[in-house]
């Protein structure tokens, strides 16, 4: 499952999916407040603040849900594989896919999770990094 | 604060009007594309005249969804002085004010779509720039589909209530039971629990049969203030005794309103001035018509409005209380999952025909008042409707 639809591009976008390249996903911070948001936009949604920064995030969390497609949407992402939901640390959901096939069996609610980068080329060919999921308990597994 | 209660009891409904949803099915899988959406809403619309036996110079204000109202008005050849768009169900809202307003006396509510023959996408490539963000941030990792959005809302609902697959299924056999004696429905022939179980997952958890059907067909509704209504209509008038609305967009991108609240915290907001307004509760609710894209909607609305709790809506599905002859008959002509799938506007016409007592073998014996529960994306509305007549 290598080759994807294209990321999002946008203004608070952009400088995301660059963090990325770099293996550090961020999430915006407040300075006004301390509030913690993503998906990325122009100011903090608690106190309208314009002043805040990325926030490079540990990448673990806990498992909120997942869901298996069994339906071919892309022609390039042959069904079935498998949606996670995790709840990130710093407080944001953060949803990507966990692998190909159906490895629901293998989930557990409330898990620990843990964001891993992979090589991946867009359907408009660019090489691009982006982010998905694995259970720490497979982490340990391997390690 | 306002208790949204200035069009309570104020507006009622005269006309209801459908399209050929099983006939234009048909047509549609032959390769006819028997009309565009303002075509559909067109047909509907002479129907809901009929109905209420008006004219079409005694509307004088539109509301529309999907489409333009302009070339909607260019279509029927109408100047009115109010004209509006709303999303989905809020149609009957937008209606209602413009009237007691003033904007308008006799609104007339149209709504038509093409999505099955124009092969409309949901989900995949075809999620244009104009879809909601949680649609497309997702796409690289294959999610772009309100189904996979809603299979992620009901895995955690499963895991947070013990809501089974064979006990959601209920919904949707309910559903099609009612259906199989609906002549207008699109999918008629009865299912039972082991069809349900034995039908592929399109989403996991989520089946076949937990998804709305995509089909043609166009919906009209015609309002007028309750006092012209009556003089009109006489006891075929349907009065709106009472409409609420409560919005969780907060972190509604990453799905915390779903996933952790399954728009709770809207449905109990939305049913404490719903009732409040109508001055009724749950159990004077005769029937419900909920929007059901996707079936396990079905409980999360039961579930907050306070018609069962989260940690009893297993046994509650099981009991068969949704379908034909149980205590709390929900999506009576059969819902988006067997009758039509035209965003929540067939469940305004169907509460209406109950309410006249005019829903033929499906009619809910002595109904007087039906309640219409959505959550759009986190837009919870609710509307309650009473029957005028003894």
């Amino acid at each position: 499952m290598t080759v994807r639809p294209t990321p999002i591009k946008g203004v608070y976008f952009d400088p995301f999916w660059e963090f990325v390249q770099e293996r550090r996903l961020r999430v915006q911070r407040c300075q006004e407040c301390g509030h913690q948001w993503f998906p990325p936009s122009a100011g903090c949604p608690e106190c309208l603040s314009e002043d805040w920064q990325w926030l490079p995030v540990a990448g673990s969390g806990r498992l909120v849900s997942w869901a298996v497609f069994h339906k071919q949407y892309f022609p390039s992402l042959p069904p079935p594989y498998t949606i996670v939901a995790v709840e990130l640390d710093e407080g944001p959901i953060l949803v990507a896919d966990i692998g190909e096939g159906d490895v629901s069996s293998s989930l557990v609610q409330d898990e620990p999770m843990e964001l891993v980068y992979e090589d991946a080329t867009s359907v408009d060919g660019d090489d691009f990094l982006i982010y998905r999921w694995r259970r720490q308990a497979e982490a340990a597994a391997r390690a | 604060m306002s208790d949204q209660s200035a069009i309570a009891g104020e507006v009622a409904v005269v006309g209801v009007g459908l399209t050929d949803f099983a006939q234009d099915w048909k047509r549609v899988r032959a390769g006819e594309r028997p009309a565009d959406g303002y075509g559909y809403a067109m047909r509907a619309f002479k129907r809901a005249l009929a109905d209420a036996s008006l004219d079409k110079n005694d509307i004088d204000g539109i509301v529309t969804s999907k489409l333009d109202y302009i070339r909607l008005a260019e279509t029927l050849g109408m100047n009115v002085r109010h004209a509006a768009i709303a999303e989905t169900d809020h149609a009957v809202i937008q209606g209602a004010m413009a009237i007691v307003s003033g904007q308008a006396d006799c609104v007339a509510l149209l709504y038509g779509s093409a999505q099955r023959s124009a092969n409309a996408a949901y989900g995949g490539s075809g999620t244009g720039e104009s879809s909601p963000l949680s649609y497309r941030m997702y796409s690289p990792w294959g999610l772009t589909s309100q189904g996979g959005l809603y299979a992620l809302m009901t895995q955690r609902y499963m895991l947070e209530t013990g809501l089974t697959e064979r006990q959601l299924g209920q919904v949707s056999v309910a559903q099609r039971a009612w259906a199989s004696t609906n002549e207008n429905a699109v999918m008629r022939k009865p299912i039972t629990i082991d069809d349900y179980l034995a039908a592929r997952y399109v989403v996991a958890p989520l089946r076949l049969f937990d998804y709305a059907i995509v089909n043609d067909g166009g919906v009209a509704l015609i309002l007028m203030s309750t006092e012209r209504a009556k003089r009109v209509a006489g006891d075929r008038a349907v009065v709106i005794s009472a409409v609420a609305r409560s919005d969780l967009m907060v972190d509604t991108t990453t799905l915390r309103p779903r996933l952790m609240d399954f728009y709770h915290t809207g449905h109990r907001a939305a049913a404490e001035r719903v009732y409040g307004v109508a001055g009724v509760g749950p159990d004077d609710i005769d029937a419900i018509q909920v929007y059901d894209g996707f079936a396990s909607r079905v409980p999360f609305a039961l579930s907050g409005f306070g018609f069962t709790s989260d940690d009893k809506i297993g046994e509650f599905l099981d009991a068969g209380n949704l379908g034909p002859g149980g205590k709390l008959p929900v999506n009576t002509s059969g819902g988006h999952l067997s009758d039509s799938y035209l965003h929540g506007w067939t469940h305004q016409v169907e509460s209406v025909r109950q309410l006249r007592h005019e829903a033929g073998p499906n009619q809910v014996e002595g109904a007087r008042r039906v309640q219409y529960i959505s959550d759009v994306g986190g837009k919870v509305t609710t509307m309650i409707y009473e029957r005028t007549g003894s």
